[in-house]
């Protein structure tokens, strides 16, 4: 396979390599300029645990919105605690917001008993909408989200992946 | 692919390729020097989008959603004119040129085409011989005339077809 | 070898295109289905006692709590079609804060979730129900003027695929998205009171707000 690639001639050869590119730009583009409209950093989101069961499944697509600044109560939003990295999806269960410029929300996840007090930094009980909400929960579709989970808990996949992806765009002609 | 790849002869798609990589080295046996203007502006286009995408990503990567939102923005819109720019390029300017090139005082232009599940190969030849107005001529032939049945692509039944074209 | 690849990439792409199709359609005829219905809710009681937070098991400072009981009659059925999973229902409080630090609060103070099975009642009639949440003012007390609280009842249908739906059940009798208006006070205080007089009442309620000022 290789040996085929070498006889091509360079512009041919520049021409593949440039498909396979622009393959990967257009989705990368696709990806920022939804985050762009949005307004959120992170505009499709994986479930990743079962604390919102029985309405997410691990593996389940979230579709965010951003660009409201309240959330209330009932809404499902996406959080990161300052500092943590880790995005978590519950719902708002209390919201206060008034002459301060920040709204207030405390979360708690429909599986949990409590709520998310014990998840935020010490002495925090609030979440700042503004600061640490990176959107807001509009849609959903089960399960395709899967494969992102199972390509994070076996890396090597991503390689796999990635390789047969290329080797598919290189090899094949428009 | 060169001439000692098997091409399977069942798909028409991988036939046509075939064929039109194999005209070049043909024409510059005949005598003719290859124009790669077309191929080079498509090329130019593509990497200059690849570079936006590129240093978008780098831009994002380290510094962060919130700080290059209108850096983003322009990127984003940037890109998308290029890629339509390439696209019309590809549809309108090249649409289906495989050969392009001249001897001294005739420029010919090759466009080829397949139907899908038909193993006919159309040609369009277009021939301009200085100061004279373009002659445009079209032609055709089944793929089984130069290809055996193994799929190499044989030279001299192409080579034919192609001066005869001209 | 190219042939049977080709082959099973169209089949794949074909396959693809058609699921998401489907979902797509599922996804947008929700929104055909009309999903109206009314409930009737009431307070029975308010109780306000002093309470504190916890984190990570240390115990915060004392703060006021409320805890209500209330009644509740509504009919879920419009709400679940074939693309319904599950009704997210939750009744919440609105109540005012002090004017220059946090003015708009609202709490959910119970909810419950009602898939879309056999099994689930969509007819409630709950009768001096319990709120599982008991609610603390973000400052720590409730507004020591307007302690006027509404109650409202709110639902989220998540989908079995496409978007998720929020809506008020208005009230039966009104058709107002208000249940219930009462007051972030004591109701045992306030019958009493309403016994002995409102001059004594009034400086009771007060006497309790100050001694709760002093705790914490």
């Amino acid at each position: 396979m290789l040996a085929s690639l070498a006889a091509l001639r360079p512009r041919q050869l520049a021409s593949q390599i440039l498909s396979f590119a622009l393959v990967l730009s257009t989705a990368f583009m696709l990806w920022k300029g939804l985050s762009l409209v949005t307004n959120s950093p992170s505009p499709i989101v994986v479930v990743l645990s079962g604390s919102m069961e029985p309405a997410f499944q691990r593996g389940d697509l979230l579709f965010l919105w951003n660009r409201s600044p309240d959330a209330k109560v009932g809404e499902i939003v996406v959080y990161n605690v300052e500092g943590k990295n880790i995005p978590i999806v519950h719902r708002v269960v209390r919201n206060h917001q008034g002459g301060l410029p920040y709204t207030k929300l405390l979360t708690k996840g429909d599986n949990n008993h409590a709520d998310d007090v014990e998840l935020y930094a010490r002495g925090q009980f609030y979440l700042n909408r503004e600061k640490e909400v990176i959107g807001s929960v509009v849609g959903y579709i089960p399960f395709v989200g899967y494969v992102t989970i199972m390509l994070s808990e076996h890396p090597w996949l991503k390689t796999v992946m990635l390789g047969i992806m290329g080797l598919m765009v290189v090899l094949q002609r428009e | 692919m060169t001439d000692d790849n098997k091409v399977p002869i069942y798909s028409v798609p991988d036939l046509k390729n075939a064929t039109d990589d194999a005209i070049a080295p043909i024409f510059t046996s005949l005598g003719y020097t290859e124009d790669h203007t077309l191929t080079d502006v498509r090329l130019g286009l593509g990497f200059f989008g690849t570079a936006i995408a590129a240093i978008t990503f780098a831009a994002d990567y380290k510094y962060g959603f919130d700080s290059t939102k209108t850096l983003v923005t322009v990127a984003v819109a940037l890109y998308f004119l290029v890629n339509t720019a390439l696209t019309v390029w590809v549809w309108k300017v090249q649409g289906g040129v495989v050969y392009s090139g001249h001897n001294g005082t005739k420029k010919v232009k090759i466009a080829s085409k397949a139907k899908k599940y038909d193993p006919t190969y159309h040609i369009e030849v277009t021939i301009q011989d200085e100061k004279k107005a373009p002659i445009v001529r079209k032609d055709d032939a089944k793929f089984m005339a130069w290809f055996d049945e193994q799929g190499h692509l044989v030279r001299k039944p192409l080579e034919a077809f192609l001066t005869q074209a001209l | 070898m190219h042939s049977s690849s080709t082959r099973f990439q169209n089949i794949f792409s074909f396959f693809t295109t058609v699921a998401f199709t489907v979902a797509g359609v599922i996804a947008l005829s929700s929104f055909v289905f009309p999903t109206h219905t009314t409930a009737t809710g009431s307070i029975r009681t308010v109780q306000i006692a002093p309470g504190r937070q916890n984190q990570y098991g240390t115990l915060g400072r004392r703060q006021e709590f409320a805890h209500i009981k209330f009644d509740l009659h509504t009919d879920l059925t419009p709400l679940f079609h074939y693309n319904t999973k599950q009704v997210f229902l939750y009744l919440t409080t609105t109540y005012p804060g002090d004017s220059n630090k946090y003015a708009n609060n609202t709490v959910i103070i119970w909810d419950k979730i009602v898939p879309n099975n056999a099994k689930s009642k969509t007819k409630l009639a709950l009768k001096n129900q319990r709120a599982k949440y008991p609610f603390n003012d973000i400052s720590g007390k409730f507004a020591s003027g307007d302690r006027k609280a509404e109650l409202r009842l709110e639902y989220n249908i998540q989908p079995h695929v496409g978007a998720l739906v929020w809506g008020t059940i208005k009230d039966a009798d009104t058709g107002s998205n208000i249940l219930a208006d009462f007051v972030l006070e004591d109701t045992a205080k306030a019958i009493k009171s309403k016994k002995s007089g409102k001059a004594k009442a009034d400086a009771e309620a007060t006497k309790a707000r100050e001694t709760l000022k002093e705790d914490l």
